[in-house]
């Protein structure tokens, strides 16, 4: 196949160009920026598309929106001259058509088939040569020389190698025969764990039949146990209640024993009560017989007692109070008559009256009212007399006193002076009285005229009367004629005086005659004292009312004292004793009162006697018919009197022993006891007890057994880690499958890249090597003569100066090997007569192995098309170059 | 007329495989689906008052069964018989006769068949029914156990439980095998399978059903889960497929071509999980496929894991539970080199001897081989494809 031309519409900076090839060598020649590269590259891009956004290749869009893409007309050995054209289309590559030979249009798919389907990495890979992958050689290690060379004619066997490496780590990250920390070891380990644990589990799910099993067993045992435990209970219970009952069960023996020992008798209880109480009610009576009997004896002795003496003496001792009431009567009266006597003795000595006559006499005098009226008129009459002259007296003084005192004051100069100082000032304090009188007169009428009241104008007259009073007392006459007048008057006042005193005298002593006349007629002697004179009358009259009184009293006195004795000479009589007057009625009382204890006695013996009597008789009664009951009861019984009562205290014992035998049967349970010996029921109720107590324990056991046993059993059968451990384990394993699978694969892939390049080797490297050493021989100018590969697999070189590993090599010899063996590899892939593009590839290599090149690239363009992009014309025909960048 | 239930391989707490990272409720809800699915099933049949339930073998799982198995199916068979429904049993290969384990005593409710062919013969609403079956004395029963079935001849509807796979099937193993016309001589009214975990029906007239599993126990065991409800009258017999599963597995397939950025994937993701979600919980594994070249170029940005991450992330507060197990798109149409090309032929050029030289390094260890599943049990075009993935995705990690 060969690039007949390329029409580029817009490709990076070119635009609407025509390029025509030769079919041989095509070298174009341009400066840097000449676009050699873009050249290169649409060629590329048209083959292979245009790049994607993903893509991290350069994009040749054209800036200016010029048309995308262009055409490629290649000439096919199968398909003849054919025109590839991309452009800008609905992918992002590009719409691609082709048009074939014979017209046939055709799509992108036919472009595969076109370039023998060698996609844009393996053209690359193969028949493309460029600078920097041969500087690149340098860096390889032997082994990767080798591969590189070894591959150079097999597209991508580079990235195999490099494939290899990750392989090889990624399995070893998977999988190390004796690692530990490797994927899948670590793995192994979990899954190893895990099928213990499941094992453990499946182990505990086989014992669980043996448990339950067991815990039939044991659900069976216990349930025997439960059982015998019952029984033991009873049995326990049984002796237990025997132990109870046991001092019952022994006192009923000894009770029915004794009870067969003693005879029987036929009684009731009311039969002894009876006869007790009767025999007892005998006695009793009796016993009352004889004590009544004593005490009638002695009650006889009360019986003597006078009692008509006795009442005349409760009859006197009645009159005690009037013995009392005259005792003290007389005494009194005796009182009274001695005060009395006293008394007139006393009024009559006050009277002057001594002797018995006069004194007769005046109690005989009329000392009526009248009499006494009468001769009270005259003792005024005398009184008023007296008073008038005394007064009389009073005056007459009074006079010659104001006399002399008138007589004194018309004497002397300095007493008138005096006078009319004394004038004068009483003159001023007339005035200033005047002054307030006028000033106070017309206060009052103002007062008056505003309040309108009658009092203020009364006191406003006032006022102007006293004001005239006061004028006009001015007016009198000069005081010496005053004085004169006055004395002269006096005078003559005191004379008329004189005279009337006088005749008063001459009065009183006319009524004092008459009054002295009136007493001669009471008194011997006169009297003169005028205080005695007006009680005359009342003292007289009360000295003859005592006289009357006193008399009338010597008449009782002496009533009472015959009262007096007659009671005593009864009372002596009564009594028949001395007496003594004064304590007559206490020695009567004293007799009385023994009377009446010696009465009361006799009363009651009387009475007691009485009641003895008939309660005596009674009794003997009661008596008879007891002793009858008695004497008919013990016959009945068939007992004599001294048995009876000991028949009722073994008939009392007997009826105890029946109670109480009564009493222990209805506590009594037990209707056979087994033994009455406490030792053996003893022994027997430990034994119980220990049986008991053995059980017990054993049935604990059991039960715990039990228990733990139904526990685990509940416990497995709802354990979910078993079903969970199994689905642990799945997911661990399908995760160490899925390890193991991709480990696997990985080392499959890995044998797979190792039989490729041993094929590769073994297939290809005859012939490679044939053509290698010859284009390396003609490069070295014959300085090597053979390239090959030793018996370890590297590449080794010949020459003149012996035998060299690639990498003892130089640079640039290393280069032209590597070139050899590329071309000699090329040269086996005839089915892709695809061209060679180098994009200056030598351009390190010196004058002389370049020309070597070029030389060898001129004959290999004999049967295969080269494009040759270079900088350099030197060393090219011009008739092989297309120039850049100058049309 | 009676109606009944028919189930088989309930494989009673027995644990979910090939799903590892499981989170921790996710594990507990897996691990009771098997008891939640019995429960539905004990449940529909208390609830539509049936006549019987019959269950062909492998009621546990084997060796690996649990106490809790055991207890939960008898509580489920207690329930019946409070309800007063009968129950015919059957133990299969994995729940065998043979087996050294504690075994429960059943209520009274269930027939259990014996370990060779019997008849049992029940009274039900007028009705006589045979039951004609065996449960398995060991593990392995290579015999052709149908030829020891009778041939119904007594008036009444008769029913064949057999747990065993149908003869010449090469993709189980051989459990008294039968062939479809041995089971037709038989002349029975209705064939209950079991032991095949996929719901298959061979035969429509009379009914010969695998019902599958009640509950999807591993990735293989796809879609939805349960029993069948049978009417049998004479010769007529309705039947219809009862959901029972309470997490399924599905692998659900997407078409990429929409997508062009990360959040395309979330959408798309979830839009087939809430479909998926509409049916109740499940296990899902993702495939995207029709990616474009820029949507492989997306996708390759983000390892496989991160994806799956962020899936379920994304998804995590969503019920009912729908986990994604696995997330993976359809390798991207790229240009091999002539290298990658020559390795990847060579490994199609591998011969089974030649694999089994490949895959053999674990195997021979005696430490690693007893974890590894049977070398038989693995797939070559599963393990070819795996390997060569796994070779791509290496190159394709510049």
């Amino acid at each position: 196949m060969q690039l007949l031309a390329l029409t580029i519409y817009g490709f990076g900076k070119h635009q609407d160009k025509q390029i025509t090839l030769t079919d041989g060598l095509n070298v174009f020649y341009g400066e840097n920026e000449a676009g050699k590269t873009t050249l290169q590259q649409f060629i590329l891009h048209i083959f292979y598309g245009f790049p994607t956004k993903n893509q991290k290749q350069q994009n040749y869009e054209p800036k200016n929106g010029h048309k995308y893409g262009g055409t490629i007309t290649i000439k096919h050995p199968d398909y003849g001259v054919c025109t590839i054209a991309r452009v800008r289309g609905t992918k992002v590559t590009g719409d691609v058509t082709i048009t074939l030979q014979d017209g046939t249009i055709c799509d992108e798919d036919f472009l595969a088939q076109l370039l023998y389907g060698y996609n844009k990495a393996s053209l690359l890979a193969i028949f493309a040569f460029s600078s920097q992958e041969l500087q690149g050689i340098e860096a390889l290690s032997e082994e990767a020389l080798t591969q590189v060379l070894l591959a150079s004619g097999t597209t991508g066997v580079s990235q195999l190698t490099r494939a290899t490496s990750i392989l090889e780590k990624q399995a070893q990250e998977r999988y190390k025969k004796s690692g530990k920390t490797p994927i899948m070891n670590r793995q192994l380990d979990q899954l190893k764990e895990l099928e213990q644990n499941i094992k453990q589990y499946k182990r505990k799910i086989e014992q669980y039949a043996t448990e339950e099993a067991q815990l039939q067993v044991i659900s069976e045992e216990i349930a025997t146990q439960q059982v015998t435990k019952q029984t033991l209970q009873r049995q326990w219970q049984d002796y237990t209640l025997l132990q109870q009952q046991l001092p019952l069960l022994i006192e009923q023996q000894k009770l029915q024993q004794n009870l067969e020992k003693l005879p029987q008798y036929d009684f009731t209880l009311e039969d002894e009560k009876r006869y007790t109480h009767i025999r007892d009610d005998v006695f009793t009576m009796q016993l009352r017989i004889k004590q009544l009997q004593e005490e009638r004896a002695i009650k006889s002795t009360d019986l003597q007692f006078d009692e008509d003496l006795y009442e005349r003496a409760k009859e006197l001792l009645a009159k005690e109070s009037t013995w009392h009431q005259n005792t003290s009567a007389i005494t009194r009266l005796e009182e009274e008559i001695y005060t009395l006597e006293r008394e007139n003795a006393k009024q009559f000595r006050l009277l002057g009256i001594q002797d018995f006559d006069t004194q007769q006499q005046l109690l005989s005098q009329n000392v009526s009212l009248q009499q006494e009226e009468q001769f009270s008129q005259m003792l005024q009459d005398v009184k008023k007399v007296d008073d008038q002259v005394s007064l009389k007296l009073h005056s007459l003084n009074d006079l010659h006193k104001e006399l002399e005192k008138l007589e004194a004051t018309t004497d002397t100069e300095g007493i008138r002076k005096r006078r009319n100082q004394e004038r004068e000032q009483r003159t001023r304090q007339i005035q200033f009285v005047k002054f307030v009188a006028a000033f106070g007169a017309i206060l009052f009428f103002i007062m008056s005229a505003l309040w309108q009241n009658i009092f203020t104008f009364i006191a406003g007259v006032a006022c102007v009367l006293v004001f005239i009073y006061l004028f006009l007392q001015r007016l009198k006459a000069t005081p010496e004629q005053f004085v004169e007048q006055q004395i002269e008057m006096t005078k003559q006042r005191y004379v008329n005086m004189q005279e009337e005193i006088k005749q008063l005298e001459q009065q009183q002593l006319t009524y004092e005659n008459a009054l002295q006349e009136v007493l001669q007629r009471f008194f011997i002697t006169p009297i003169t004292d005028r205080g005695l004179m007006s009680d005359l009358f009342k003292r007289v009259r009360a000295l003859q009312e005592a006289a009357e009184t006193l008399h009338t009293k010597d008449i009782w006195l002496a009533q009472k004292r015959q009262e007096q004795a007659q009671l005593i000479a009864e009372i002596e009589e009564v009594i028949d004793q001395a007496l003594i007057k004064e304590y007559s009625y206490a020695q009567l009382r004293t007799q009385v009162e023994e009377w009446q204890r010696k009465y009361v006695l006799f009363t009651e013996a009387k009475a007691r006697i009485k009641a003895i009597d008939q309660e005596l008789e009674q009794l003997s009664q009661t008596i008879t018919d007891h002793e009858a009951w008695q004497r008919e009861w013990l016959r009945m019984k068939q007992l004599n009197a001294d048995e009876v009562f000991q028949a009722f205290e073994i008939w009392h014992k007997t009826e105890q022993i029946n109670t109480r035998l009564f009493e222990i049967d209805q506590q009594i349970t037990i209707t056979e006891p087994p033994t009455l010996d406490y030792v053996t029921i003893q022994a027997k109720l430990e034994q119980l007890a220990e049986e008991q107590a053995q059980l017990d324990d054993a049935m604990q056991v059991a039960l715990e057994e039990q228990a733990q046993l139904k526990i685990w059993l509940e416990h497995t059968i709802n354990d979910e880690t078993y079903g969970e451990l199994l689905q642990q384990y799945e997911d661990k394993l399908a995760a160490f499958t899925e390890q193991a699978k991709a480990y696997m694969a990985e080392r499959a892939v890995q044998i797979a890249i190792e039989e490729t390049f041993t094929k590769l080797r073994e297939e290809k490297l005859p012939q490679v090597l044939r053509d290698a050493t010859k284009y390396f021989t003609y490069l070295t100018n014959t300085q090597y003569t053979k390239l090959f590969v030793n018996n370890s697999g590297y590449f080794e070189v010949e020459g003149a100066h012996g035998r060299f590993h690639m990498s003892e090599l130089s640079q640039a010899t290393k280069q032209q090997a590597y070139v050899a063996l590329r071309f000699a590899l090329a040269n086996t892939l005839t089915n892709a007569p695809l061209p060679f593009i180098m994009d200056d590839p030598f351009v390190h290599f010196d004058r002389n192995r370049y020309e070597h090149m070029l030389q060898l690239i001129r004959e290999l363009s004999q049967k295969r098309q080269v494009i040759y992009f270079t900088c350099q014309s030197t060393s090219w025909q011009d008739t092989e170059m297309i120039k850049l960048g100058e049309e | 007329m009676v109606r009944f239930l028919h189930a088989a391989d309930l494989h009673l707490d027995s644990p979910f495989k090939g799903l590892s990272n499981l989170p921790d409720h996710l594990v507990k809800m897996i691990r009771n689906s098997t008891f939640e699915a019995f429960n539905n099933m004990i449940t529909y049949a208390i609830e539509q008052q049936v006549d019987m339930v019959l269950i062909v073998g492998d009621i546990y799982d084997g060796e690996n069964r649990s106490l809790q198995a055991q207890k939960y199916f008898v509580d489920g068979m207690q329930r019946l018989q409070k309800a007063n429904i009968r129950a015919v049993i059957s133990y299969g290969n994995h729940d065998h006769l043979g087996g050294k384990w504690v075994r429960f005593n059943l209520p009274s409710n269930v027939d259990v068949l014996g370990n060779e062919v019997e008849t049992k013969k029940l009274h039900i609403n007028d009705e006589v029914i045979y039951i004609h079956g065996f449960s398995y004395p060991e593990r392995h029963i290579k015999q052709k156990m149908i030829d020891e079935y009778p041939v119904a001849q007594q008036n009444g509807l008769h029913i064949g439980m057999l747990h065993g796979s149908l003869a010449g099937d090469e993709s189980h193993d051989v459990y008294a095998p039968f062939t479809k016309q041995s089971l037709l001589n038989k002349k029975y009214h209705y064939w209950a399978l079991g032991h095949i975990h996929k719901r298959q029906i061979l035969h429509e007239t009379p009914p010969i059903i695998y019902p599958g599993n009640i509950q999807s126990r591993h990735r293989k065991e796809q879609g939805e889960k349960g029993f069948y409800d049978v009417h049998l009258q004479d010769d007529e017999c309705h039947y219809q497929f009862i959901r029972a599963d309470v997490v399924r597995y599905e692998q659900v397939v997407m078409d990429g071509t929409p997508i062009r950025y990360a959040n395309d994937v979330t959408a798309i993701c979830h839009k087939a999980l809430q479909t998926v979600r509409s049916q109740g919980a499940a296990i899902v594994e993702l495939r995207i496929t029709n990616l474009t070249e820029e949507g492989h170029a997306l996708w390759q940005q983000t390892s496989p894991m991160e994806w799956l991450a962020l899936l379920r992330e994304s998804e995590a507060d969503e019920t009912p539970m729908v986990w994604v197990a696995s997330v993976t798109c359809d390798a991207p149409k790229e240009a091999l080199t002539k290298a990658s090309e020559q390795v990847l032929a060579l490994i199609d050029d591998w011969d089974e001897e030649r694999w089994q030289e490949v895959l053999g390094e674990l195997y021979q260890q005696a430490n690693v081989t007893r974890f590894l599943p049977q070398y038989q049990t693995i797939q070559i075009d599963e393990m070819k494809a795996q390997v060569k993935e796994t070779f791509l995705q290496t190159m394709r990690n510049k």
